[in-house]
């Protein structure tokens, strides 16, 4: 059964490569491949590119019926093959993308607190939807409301040492595949580039704090550190740069909420942690 | 208390099973507390130092940590070995959740399960709903807005969006709306025909239909605007739009709007678009005056009744002749015989509605016949209840209103409040005439007379004890077809006393004959 690609994240990835299939969910798999050092993902998808990833169509999101961690995964003149597996997928028309944050500034401006604002309602809303009262999830939710502090007077002080500690302390925190520490912290990488403009202080501090992030990601799972790899060199979702896109452009308030919704809709609470991340980044 | 953990290796499941997973152990028989997380140092250390782990479990990231804590060991040991059989199962099937069935998340998903749909019926809170719609917008679609409590900003947005991009807005707060023969929010089940109906009232359109399909027509299509659409700041972009696509509709003979009254220089917009349609329109804008409303295709009406009566014989290509309301003979004796019944000082037409424009085409009627009616939608502002939890004199009041909705399902569904008021005009010796609105159809209580005759009875009782009666009168909005059964309602009704009248309008006009008629 041949699947068509709609689009492919780092087009140096899939020009040929071989795979093993490290993990498989009701609408993505997960490869390990020979030579890369994060997972690469094929996935069902309406409309967002995740870094280094392939998407194929949302309707198609049956071909992972039938995989299973292991089967062997080649890619060979632009086709993906699975072992024992009839389909295959078509990357010959595939968009290429790439998922890297545009250069943006983000500015203290009335417009952009407005946006800003838009995007605490938001979060604010989904929060009330999502959350439960469980005695463990509010052990999780004070260590990390903490971190979420920290973060936010890290983007003020550029303090490293403090970095260091907030980032230890958030890696691998929390419930969830995507543990609400990492998206935190995947969050605050995507808010915190816009804000360094020409500022050689920011600038530097950017580029430590994301060699820190990349170094720390090895005490999170392999899905997780994939995406922080990708933070840590200034790959995002489509979505997420859509909303850094919306609020430093100073949208009208309803789209930024839209874009907002998009995010924050993400996974279970990878969304909510990702948006929260951001702001401590635009406080 | 004892608790119990697991690892298990190289488990992956996505955050939403891994919380469906924590939640089903903690249904478990005996357990108090659980969690399905991965084995990270920082996961690990918290669940030590909250005594949930023992101390000396080694991080491991990629791999699955099932912690419980039970009434004892045995129970915590039990909800480990079925969630690791739970797991494994899982593990096993080739996949256990059927992928087609994932229900969409978003208009964009929605649209890619029906590409051919061409509507989005919102109704979310308000903080959500513009950017909804103009999501919606952008994918092509119309949008019906439930939703209310948008920001005046983005209501003007969307509708100059919508009309740029010739898509149909009918909202905010469009609870009304019949397409292709299909009653959406609240709405009535009507015949389908050649009348076409664009309405800024969802009860005036509910009454008007309703009256269509009694009197043998029926309705090619019936649009909502929102409350708000005939504003200056708004001019009637909805409207004109609805007239727009009902001029286009083959299937449209004859054109009904019904509004409060626009500031002028929107009824001009309005009626200019109205001429431009090429057929025949039935204008009620309640309470205007009828002489502003000239063309040659234009007719205006003072009621909603007579505004459906013109629409059906026109479609039928009869004349309209008079358009006033008159009370049938029969009501005029009913009224009456019902003044007989009063005792004096019993003076006073109380009105308690669920459809705010019953009310306001009531305090209209009433104000003409009567004089003052107060209201928490006064006509005047001198004419506004001091307190909107006690009558004065003649009053009308929209219980719909969000005064007294907050917290609270709308009365056209939930009766108390309509009751506890009922009864506490009962107790003023003031009353003479209780008028009420009963409105049937899609979204309404199922068996309004079943609520309302009770509070009915007790009200009659209160008021024997003091030596006097109430004449109750009412409409009964609906039709046949409708799932509360229009017949037995009307006789549930006449069996408690009530005088019912085919239309609001004569409800009203029946009320002020009652109070006129008595000469205590």
């Amino acid at each position: 059964m041949r699947i068509q690609a709609v689009s492919t994240g780092i087009p140096e990835y899939t020009a040929a490569f071989e795979a093993v299939i490290h993990s498989v969910f009701s609408t993505s798999v997960n490869l390990e491949v020979k030579g890369l050092d994060t997972l690469m993902a094929i996935l069902a998808s309406e409309d967002i590119d995740q870094p280094g990833d392939i998407r194929v169509s949302y309707r198609d999101a049956r071909f992972t019926e039938g995989l299973y961690s292991g089967q062997k995964v080649t890619c060979e003149k632009d086709k993906i093959t699975i072992q024992g597996s009839n389909t295959w997928i078509d990357l010959r028309q595939a968009r290429r993308t790439d998922c890297q944050m545009p250069a943006l500034s983000f500015l203290s401006s009335q417009g952009s607190m407005v946006a800003l604002q838009a995007v605490r309602e938001s979060l604010v809303n989904e929060k009330e939807i999502q959350t439960s009262r469980s005695h463990t999830n509010q052990m999780f939710e004070k260590r990390l409301s903490a971190g979420v502090e920290s973060l936010s007077q890290v983007s003020k002080s550029l303090n490293l040492w403090h970095a260091r500690e907030v980032t230890h302390s958030l890696i691998g925190l929390g419930q969830g595949l995507t543990p609400s520490g990492d998206d935190i912290l995947l969050g605050f990488l995507a808010g915190f580039i816009p804000t360094c403009g020409t500022d050689p202080a920011r600038r530097a501090f950017l580029q430590s704090f994301s060699s820190m992030v990349a170094i720390s990601a090895r005490e999170t799972n392999a899905i997780s550190r994939t995406y922080l790899i990708h933070a840590s060199q200034g790959r995002f979702s489509s979505a997420l740069i859509h909303l850094v896109k919306a609020i430093c452009l100073e949208l009208d308030p309803a789209e930024v909420t839209a874009a907002a919704l998009r995010v924050l809709r993400t996974g279970h609470s990878s969304g909510v942690d990702i948006v929260t991340g951001l702001l401590a980044a635009l406080k | 208390m004892a608790t119990a953990q697991r690892i298990i290796r190289n488990l992956y499941r996505d955050s939403v099973s891994l919380m469906q997973l924590s939640e089903k152990i903690q249904q478990m028989p005996e357990i108090s507390q659980a969690s399905a997380i991965m084995a990270s140092e920082n996961n690990i250390s918290l669940l030590v130092e909250s005594g949930l782990l023992k101390a000396g479990i080694v991080p491991s990231p990629n791999d699955l940590l099932i912690v419980v804590e039970g009434n004892n060991a045995d129970a915590a040991a039990a909800a480990l070995d079925a969630v690791e059989d739970l797991l494994m199962k899982r593990a096993d099937d080739t996949d256990s959740q059927d992928v087609q069935s994932l229900a969409p998340r978003s208009i964009q998903m929605s649209l890619e399960k029906m590409p051919d749909a061409n509507l989005a019926l919102i109704s979310t809170p308000g903080d959500y709903a513009a950017a909804e719609a103009l999501k919606a917008m952008h994918l092509g679609l119309h949008v019906m807005m439930f939703s209310d409590n948008i920001s005046h900003e983005d209501e003007i947005m969307l509708k100059h969006y919508s009309d740029k991009h010739a898509l149909l807005f009918m909202g905010p707060d469009c609870g009304t709306a019949i397409l292709n023969g299909i009653p959406l929010g609240f709405a009535n089940v009507v015949r389908r025909g050649n009348i076409g109906v664009v309405a800024a009232s969802g009860t005036g359109l509910q009454q008007v239909t309703s009256l269509i399909d009694r009197w043998g027509g029926g309705i090619s299509q019936a649009l909502g605007t929102g409350g708000h659409d005939l504003s200056a700041e708004i001019g009637g972009i909805t409207m004109k739009q609805g007239i727009k696509a009902l001029s286009n509709d083959p299937s449209t003979k004859i054109i009904v709007l019904i509004s409060k009254p626009p500031s002028a220089a929107v009824m001009q917009n309005v009626l200019l678009e109205a001429e431009k349609a090429g057929k025949p329109v039935v204008i009620n804008f309640i309470g205007a005056d009828m002489r502003s409303i000239t063309g040659e295709m234009l007719h205006g009406v003072p009621t909603l009744e007579a505004a459906a009566s013109a629409a059906v014989l026109l479609a039928r290509d009869e004349p309209i002749g008079s358009v006033e309301t008159d009370l049938p003979p029969q009501l005029v004796k009913d009224a009456e015989a019902a003044a007989e019944t009063l005792k004096p000082g019993q003076k006073y037409v109380r009105g308690l509605f669920s459809g705010g424009t019953f009310c306001f085409e009531t305090l209209h009627l009433l104000g003409q016949l009567l004089g003052p009616v107060y209201s928490n939608i006064p006509l005047r502002p001198e004419w506004r209840l001091a307190n909107v939890w006690q009558s004065q004199a003649h009053t009308a009041i929209d219980l719909g209103d969000d005064l007294f909705t907050k917290g609270r399902p709308h009365p056209m569904i939930d009766f108390r409040l309509r009751n506890e008021r009922l009864l506490q005009e009962a107790g003023d010796p003031e009353t003479a005439v209780i008028l009420l609105d009963i409105v049937l159809g899609y979204g309404s209580n199922m068996d309004p007379a079943g609520e309302i005759v009770p509070a009915m009875r007790e009200a009659q009782a209160i008021a024997r004890k003091n030596a006097r009666s109430l004449v109750f009168i009412a409409s009964v909005c609906g039709t046949e077809s409708d799932p509360q059964n229009l017949a037995l309602q009307e006789e549930a009704l006449k069996n408690a006393g009530v005088y019912l009248a085919e239309s609001n309008a004569q409800a009203a006009l029946m009320a002020a004959a009652v109070v006129k008629n008595f000469k205590g």
